[in-house]
């Protein structure tokens, strides 16, 4: 197998990750890899061997989100959670746990603005770093900042202490 | 006076050694802004906690398949149909199953370059079953003891459909689920954990809702509490297919 395609599918685990991220709801985030690694394939060319490869696909998942998801509008927006409906049953094994908390953390994701979510994904979950979360969004280092500090700030008051 | 965009700045190591040191002094003497550091830290320890279990799924087929698409395996007849060219005689049938199998191993190598290379499994007559360490805990662990010492964890117990008793279990570098048969504890699933920034696994007890939702997908009943999983221990976890 080519180099480019083991890369891509040694990177498919993170990129299923963003694209929850952006679209919300993991059967939508399946169809936004499969289409960015469609475009993927189509563009190898414009890839230069010797630069990041990670960072070459989270701008094809990311512009693949822009043209089709966004472009749709995104579906209506589930507000805040049940608080009953969240502990209700107890269930000893841990996942549940965590699959709650995702299911939590994704609602009040979503109720922020697009252009700080995808910051606030790209450094906290996905590990980069400024410059090269900016790379990826083709904006500015000082955009990216104010960006992150406000949705930063706003997931807090989302999620509150707990 | 720190802004928020240094604050988090230097909570995500992006600024430069001698103003860092300069935050972390101020942070530390001034308690508002070391709990809402805190509060910080803890938010992406909480995101990275919830977003991470996705990146530990296996990845969906149909993702593999989109990017080594079928046309790969029609090329391998190509390839057939020019060798018998050029080499009097039957073609080969082994060659391009081995070429087709190559192919197969190339779409799976993330399961099965970790499952080897980690230790938790052998292969005995064609069958995985789990190795040694995996295997004692399996055999001697009883989650209702509380967490165990060891590297390996064990999660739930129950019987599926079949009547085997099986048990999830948590190694550093893989969860999944075995079943107890005639040969052992044979593997059933198993799970790559994530390795994180730091080099080191994420913690045993966070379990992956992959193995959460394929031990959901063969459970037949309730899985066993305290008692059922020590009268199971005690019968050498023989079920009706032991």
């Amino acid at each position: 197998m080519e180099a480019f395609e083991q890369g891509l599918i040694a990177l498919l685990p993170r990129l299923r990750r963003f694209a929850h991220g952006l679209a919300g709801s993991g059967a939508d985030a399946d169809d936004l890899v499969q289409q960015a690694i469609e475009r993927a394939l189509r563009a190898r060319d414009q890839w230069q061997p010797g630069t990041r490869l990670d960072s070459w696909l989270y701008r094809i998942v990311r512009n693949a989100w822009i043209d089709t998801a966004r472009a749709r509008g995104r579906q209506a927006k589930v507000m805040l959670p049940e608080e009953a409906g969240a502990q209700a049953g107890y269930d000893p094994r841990p996942a549940v746990e965590a699959r709650m908390d995702l299911a939590a953390v994704t609602k009040a994701m979503d109720q922020l603005p697009d252009e700080q979510r995808e910051v606030l994904l790209l450094v906290l979950i996905e590990g980069f770093g400024y410059r090269e979360a900016a790379e990826i969004l083709e904006i500015p280092a000082g955009t990216l900042a104010s960006r992150l500090a406000r949705g930063r700030t706003a997931l807090l008051a989302l999620l509150g202490e707990g | 006076m720190i802004d928020d965009e240094t604050l988090f700045a230097w909570l995500d190591g992006e600024l430069p050694q001698e103003e860092a040191a300069r935050i972390e002094a101020a942070v530390a003497a001034d308690p508002a802004l070391a709990r809402k550091a805190e509060a910080h830290r803890a938010l992406r320890g909480r995101l990275a906690a919830a977003f991470d279990p996705i990146a530990g799924q296996p990845v969906p087929e149909r993702l593999l398949r989109a990017v080594r698409p079928p046309a790969e395996v029609v090329d391998l007849d190509a390839v057939r149909a020019a060798r018998a060219a050029q080499t009097p005689g039957p073609p080969r049938k082994a060659g391009w199953m081995a070429a087709a199998a190559a192919l197969l191993v190339g779409l799976c190598t993330g399961y099965l370059a970790h499952s080897s290379s980690t230790g938790l499994t052998a292969e005995r007559g064609g069958a995985l079953i789990a190795a040694a360490p995996v295997a004692h805990a399996l055999d001697t662990q009883l989650a209702s003891a509380g967490a165990a010492a060891g590297p390996v964890q064990i999660g739930l117990t129950f019987r599926d459909a079949g009547g085997a008793v099986c048990r999830s279990f948590a190694a550093p570098a893989a969860s999944g689920v075995a079943c107890h048969g005639a040969q052992g504890w044979l593997v059933r699933a198993l799970f790559a954990r994530p390795e994180q920034k730091d080099g080191s696994y994420r913690m045993a007890g966070s379990a992956d809702p992959a193995l959460l939702a394929y031990v959901d997908s063969i459970i037949a009943g309730d899985p066993m509490d305290a008692a059922a999983e020590a009268s199971a221990k005690a019968a050498g976890w023989r079920g009706a297919g032991s």
